[in-house]
């Protein structure tokens, strides 16, 4: 199934709202509708549902950090897949979607992401993208950076 | 009227300011009790929504302090009724809930939607077990209109006829 990302906008933003998670999954994030509310004060902050076909199966969100002062790098602050479709590798096809399209801007020279460090299926996924661990934040986050 | 009454009418302020990012990280910290928190999820639902309705109209409840508060009203879109005006998603943090913020925050959002010139009704709407909402909204000149298909019980404002 081909994996596309698609603008969040008044027709679909209801059903990313009930897009749900597994139980212990629901620390690691945001709400997607904290998210989208959050993303619709900053234009720097890109939200995206992630479509398998014409079936909607998750949500991410990355942002232009030049918004923390950090000119040419951006971060994936949000990405979920919905519990009934994870485990498809979806998650992964719909990162490499936001990587071509946060490369396509020009000029970026990195790309950060963050993630619980008990969370070992963000971990290895993005490891396997070529993320590299950098450090702890004051969050308890673990930071990890892809270079382009 | 109480004395405790007449020293919160005194004391206490309540404020609508638009919701933007300066405030959005305050709205979204709000607290509710336990057994309120279906309408804690409903604060940022309605911002995102909101985000997508130009028609759709947020608002922080503040006191002198910040943020204790949250509601939003709508004005007619395309598809409603002309006239037709709502409040939704009425909201105080659990740790200003008592003080009358809730009832003067409704009263400022009536006065903002009649400055809009239009409004005919406005609609409001709760669970029929919600006794604060109800003893709230009856006391802004609210009348319940009856509970429909979804549960909720839908109550109308209407500006005096004379």
């Amino acid at each position: 199934m081909e994996i596309q990302l698609r603008a969040v906008t008044r027709e679909n933003f209801d059903d990313i709202t009930d897009l749900r998670l597994l139980d212990h999954q629901r620390d690691y994030i945001a709400s997607n509708a904290y998210s989208i509310a959050q993303a619709s004060f900053y234009r720097e902050m890109q939200a995206r549902a992630i479509y398998a076909g014409e079936q909607l199966v998750g949500f991410l969100m990355y942002v232009d950090l030049k918004l923390e002062g950090q000119p040419g790098e951006f971060g994936v602050w949000r990405l979920m897949v919905d519990l009934g479709h994870q485990g498809k590798g979806y998650g992964r096809e719909a990162l490499q979607a936001a990587l071509a399209e946060i490369r396509a801007r020009g000029g970026v020279r990195k790309i950060w992401i963050s993630y619980q460090p008990d969370n070992t299926r963000a971990k290895d996924l993005y490891a396997s993208m070529g993320f590299v661990e950098t450090d702890l934040d004051e969050d308890g986050e673990m930071n990890a950076v892809l270079e382009l | 009227m109480r004395p405790y009454q007449r020293f919160l009418r005194k004391w206490i302020t309540t404020n609508l300011h638009v919701v933007t990012k300066e405030n959005f990280t305050d709205i979204a910290e709000l607290e509710l009790h336990e057994h309120q928190q279906d309408h804690a999820a409903a604060t940022m639902y309605a911002i995102a929504e909101a985000s997508f309705h130009p028609n759709y109209h947020c608002r922080a409840i503040a006191d002198r302090d910040g943020v204790v508060g949250f509601l939003m009203y709508a004005a007619p879109g395309a598809d409603d009724e002309p006239g037709d005006y709502a409040i939704y998603h009425l909201m105080v943090d659990r740790r200003f809930q008592g003080r009358g913020h809730g009832r003067r925050a409704v009263e400022l959002a009536l006065a903002e939607i009649r400055k809009h010139g239009d409004a005919q009704r406005i609609w409001t709407s709760y669970r029929p077990d919600n006794a604060v909402a109800k003893d709230l909204y009856a006391a802004c000149s609210f009348i319940e209109a009856g509970v429909e298909e979804d549960g909720e019980m839908y109550a109308v404002w209407s500006p005096d006829p004379y």
